[in-house]
């Protein structure tokens, strides 16, 4: 699904010059399940936005899609996310104003569906993540496991090609934690196709090493899961 | 989504709104109100105009008058020659009318005037003044014919009294200074009175003499019959009295003159024209249209006027544009707050031009809101302003003054001179503030403009912003 290539990311801060990410070649398959793990400060989240099509490298190819993301534009950039990329952040990022519905509905808008369709698919996401009752409730109303599961929501309503999780469960608390893994590894219950997320038992570990620039800089070091995929059970749900 | 994200925005930053829509209403009531006062103004002033020269008086023709002519003004005593010395213990009583400080035109001048181009009427008149002059002359009093009185010794003991007498063009009745008045008891003049003793009486100076259609009273030592009487705006400066032109002629001495033409333009727009034809016609008339009146126009009025236009003006601009100021500021920082909601909305692939559409349309929102209670407010404090603001006044000198020239009488030069001083009008009117609809369209369309400048800051902010500086944690 995604093929980098000699991807590097320079920031500026101050005066200096931060190099995120320094030539990173990096495949991963449809169906792969992938976790990045690091210190805070070391490209996880730059890498993050470089998958979700949020920022573009300094340097290198990013395939996508058939796309190359690096050369897109903006405007096309938008277009990837509305239609092919879901989100789940660690602060949950849920209009604040809005309905847990409102909420999950943000991510059909931009695709153009009709207000009923979109009101329609939007509470049958909150009730395939068990929230079809607190569909009206406001952020403010809901505790942090439940917001997480709106955004669970809001990011799948739209049958993204890819998921990406920013310590998804980082703001929550061990109990509700392992609740929301659970959801998040049960793809029949989320609506999804088996092809789109794999089962979580790790049959194969691999890890890939880069260098940054930097010796006494530690790597971004990232475990590379290959999950066999299989059908769950009723997966025509 | 687009209507429910605006409310539930609005709502959630209701104090600010509000904050936002009143600091607009301010600007636009304020705008209203002083748009409201200042055309009030101008209709005052035309009111004052018209009261002054008539309805339908476009263009004024006057000439100042040369030393020692303008109405001779002769009081005779004794043997009728100014300059012999009238014996101690004559009593006397004269009236005469007197141009007071308005020189004569010739009748023929006022045929010319009517015969130039884009003049659709004249009317000739007199404006005179009856000048009562009755008393004692003591032992002693030096005479002479010097105006001003060199009265040494024991003063004489004269008493004046006057009155104004207007002569009017009964051919063109609809011009000239009888025409901005309603008959309410008898009839106007009619064609047949030209020389006739017949005289319309103004209804305050009827009160104060106690005349009624039919009374009779002297005009310059002629007996007159009131045929008429006829009521003025309040406090309008009219003549006391009118009477037909020829005998006003005829009893000042003023055979075929007048010493006012009043002319009316074809249109509005040929009164610069007209003016200029007059004054090429005749040289050494004074020519005044009604806007140079305007500008001569002293008193509260006036002074109201330039309050409205300069104080008022600059006060509603000044503070709209910091109301604008306000909202834009205000609108800008609400929308540094909501950096992560709308990092977040572009992370779901939210377009620029969406997010955009959204902050104008809170913009607008408040915007209109403002806008309508500045109307509201508009409205009342143009209520108030109509409510609280006392008569004006507004005093125009016809002509200068001059004095009259070759008086003649012991002692009274003074006196008499005061008395036949050239006319000061003095007009009061109420100010009136009308909110029109053209205001009101001003205040909404200020009103978008607030909103839509307010939002394109904010808008300019948001769209500025990377999704990806919006969602970074701290690193």
């Amino acid at each position: 699904m995604y093929q980098l290539t000699g991807v590097t990311r320079d920031y500026q801060k101050g005066r200096q010059t931060v190099h995120a990410l320094a030539g990173l070649d990096l495949v991963i398959k449809d169906g792969d399940w992938l976790a990045i793990q690091g210190p805070t400060g070391h490209g996880k989240s730059t890498l993050l936005q470089i998958l979700g099509a949020l920022d573009r490298p300094t340097s290198g190819t990013v395939v996508f899609g058939g796309q190359d993301l690096a050369r897109l534009r903006e405007s096309q950039l938008t277009r990837v996310r509305a239609t092919s990329i879901g989100f789940i952040f660690q602060s949950f990022n849920l209009i604040p104003t809005l309905s847990a519905q409102e909420n999950v509905e943000t991510a059909l808008v931009p695709l153009g569906v009709a207000s009923v369709e979109r009101q329609e698919r939007a509470l049958r996401a909150l009730t395939d993540v068990g929230l079809g009752d607190r569909a009206r409730h406001l952020p403010s109303e809901l505790s942090g496991g439940q917001q997480q599961r709106v955004a669970i929501a809001r990011a799948l309503v739209k049958q993204p090609t890819v998921l990406l999780a920013d310590e998804p469960t980082g703001n929550l608390d061990e109990g509700t934690r392992d609740e929301l893994m659970t959801l998040l590894e049960q793809p029949v219950h989320l609506g999804l196709h088996a092809d789109d997320i794999s089962q979580p038992e790790c049959d194969h570990q691999g890890s890939i090493h880069h260098h940054l620039p930097e010796a006494d800089q530690p790597g971004l070091s990232e475990r590379h899961h290959h999950r066999r995929t299989r059908p769950g059970p009723g997966d025509d749900q | 989504m687009f209507l429910t994200y605006l409310r539930r925005e609005l709502r959630r930053r209701m104090r600010q709104a509000i904050f936002i829509a009143l600091g607009l209403a301010l600007g636009i009531g304020l705008v209203i109100t002083v748009t409201a006062a200042s055309s009030g103004v101008s209709s005052s002033q035309g009111t004052v105009l018209h009261s002054l020269y008539g309805v339908g008086t476009d263009v004024t023709v006057t000439q100042t008058p040369a030393a020692g002519s303008g109405g001779p003004a002769r009081f005779g005593f004794g043997g009728g020659n100014s300059g012999s010395k009238p014996s101690a213990g004559t009593s006397f009583s004269r009236s005469v009318l007197t141009s007071g400080g308005l020189g004569a035109l010739p009748s023929s001048d006022v045929t010319k005037i009517s015969g130039l181009k884009d003049v659709s009427a004249t009317a000739g008149a007199l404006t005179l003044t009856d000048l009562k002059l009755s008393g004692t002359i003591n032992a002693g009093a030096s005479g002479g014919g010097s105006a001003g009185g060199s009265a040494s010794g024991s003063k004489s003991s004269i008493k004046s009294s006057s009155f104004s007498v207007t002569g009017v063009d009964l051919a063109n009745g609809a011009l000239g200074p009888l025409s901005s008045g309603t008959i309410t008891s008898g009839h106007n003049f009619s064609s047949a009175d030209p020389t006739a003793n017949v005289a319309v009486v103004n209804a305050n100076y009827a009160k104060a003499e106690n005349l009624t259609t039919g009374s009779t009273f002297k005009v310059a030592g002629t007996k007159f019959t009131v045929i008429g009487i006829v009521s003025v705006a309040q406090g309008s400066a009219s003549a006391d009295v009118y009477i037909p032109l020829a005998r006003a002629q005829a009893l000042a001495s003023m055979k075929n003159e007048v010493n006012t033409v009043y002319v009316s333009a074809a249109s509005a727009a040929d009164i610069s024209a007209v003016s200029s034809e007059i004054s090429t016609a005749l040289p050494k008339a004074t020519v005044t249209t009604s806007s140079d009146l305007a500008s001569e126009v002293t008193g509260s009025l006036s002074s109201a006027s330039s309050l409205a236009n300069n104080l008022g003006k600059w006060l509603a601009v000044a503070v709209l544009a910091a109301a604008f100021g306000l909202a834009s500021l205000l609108t800008v920082s609400a929308v540094s707050r909501r950096v992560r909601e709308f990092g977040t909305l572009k992370a779901l692939g939210w377009r620029n031009r969406r997010i955009l559409s959204q902050i104008m349309g809170e913009a607008l929102a408040i915007g209109l809101i403002g806008g309508a209670a500045g109307v509201a407010l508009g409205f009342g404090g143009a209520a108030l302003v109509q409510a609280l603001a006392p008569p004006l006044t507004a005093t125009t000198q016809t002509s200068a003054p001059a004095g009259p020239g070759g008086a003649a009488g012991p002692g009274a030069g003074s006196g008499f001179a005061r008395a036949a001083q050239s006319a000061a009008h003095t007009v009061s009117v109420h100010l009136t503030a009308p909110v029109t609809i053209s205001a009101v369209l001003l205040a909404v369309v200020l009103a978008l403009a607030g909103g839509l400048i307010a939002g394109s800051f904010g808008g300019w902010r948001a769209v500025r912003l990377r999704p990806a500086d919006a969602l970074a944690r701290v690193v």
